[in-house]
């Protein structure tokens, strides 16, 4: 299975969901299934899952979907260990393991550990897929206009505001 | 106000999760921020030098504004470094974003 189709796959079983994506071509690739309530990130690597523990934990209201390359995973694995405790009911996490850095090159990572880790657990997806790099573009928006559309998408019924 | 950081000795806040590191505790907050919540972000100075790239790379550059407070702690002297670092780093923060105390 490719990244492309993974996401795919994720994003067929979404409805409301406020979905943040990791660094890389996880978030380009997730990019091609835009939608307002999508928060790519495209810097501060490893900081997926706190963003969305953050949001999912003060908005019980809102049920919340990371999704993350295995390298930003494991470059946040504590805050795994902070999602486990808090085992928060609308929070949950897919990790796409191609046991590499395919945005930089392909450079090996120790993912095989983290699978290992996380045998069994039910609270993590993981989803195998193939080191291809892929080829989706750079995405257009700038990080405030994602930031401003999200939170615009997110904000709770009542305070509904008209954007743009 | 939804607190939260990276506890230090004598800290006069409590985090509302037990947090595993500043950068964590500054992405946490930014999802909080986003959601709609206002955020207190607390944490010593040498955890501001590891959560420079979360303050700047997330707060900063998706415009997600947080209140922060940075403790500067009295350091022995095989920390020296560190510390000036920080406050080097701080005062140049200090100088660009007004929502640091």
């Amino acid at each position: 299975m490719t990244r492309l189709e993974a996401i795919e796959k994720i994003f067929s079983s979404i409805t409301d969901e406020a979905v943040i994506t990791s660094i890389g071509m996880t978030s380009r690739e997730a990019y091609q299934f835009d939608r307002s309530r999508n928060f790519y990130l495209m810097s501060a690597m490893g900081s997926e899952l706190a963003l969305g523990i953050g949001l999912a934990y003060t908005r019980p209201d809102l049920n919340v979907v990371v999704i993350s390359g295995d390298s930003s995973a494991l470059m946040g694995l504590s805050t795994y260990a902070l999602y486990e405790k808090l085992a928060l009911k609308n929070l949950r996490v897919y990790v796409l393991c191609n046991y590499c850095n395919a945005t930089t090159g392909g450079q090996p990572n120790c993912a095989d550990t983290f699978l290992f880790m996380t045998l069994g657990n039910e609270r993590i997806v993981t989803i195998e897929i193939s080191p291809e790099k892929g080829n989706a573009p750079r995405i257009p928006m700038t990080p405030e206009e994602i930031t401003r559309r999200f939170e615009n998408a997110i904000r709770k019924q009542d305070e509904q505001v008209k954007c743009g | 106000m939804f607190i939260i950081g990276v506890p230090y000795s004598n800290c006069e806040y409590t985090s509302v999760l037990p947090c595993t590191s500043e950068p964590e505790a500054v992405a946490i907050a930014c999802g909080a921020k986003l959601g709609g919540s206002e955020c207190l972000v607390f944490m010593q100075d040498c955890g501001l030098l590891s959560a420079l790239n979360t303050f700047i790379g997330l707060s900063d550059t998706y415009k997600i504004k947080l209140n922060v407070t940075i403790k500067f702690v009295e350091t022995p002297e095989h920390h020296k470094k560190t510390c000036e670092m920080a406050r080097i780093v701080y005062d140049t923060f200090r100088s660009n974003r007004k929502d640091i105390q």
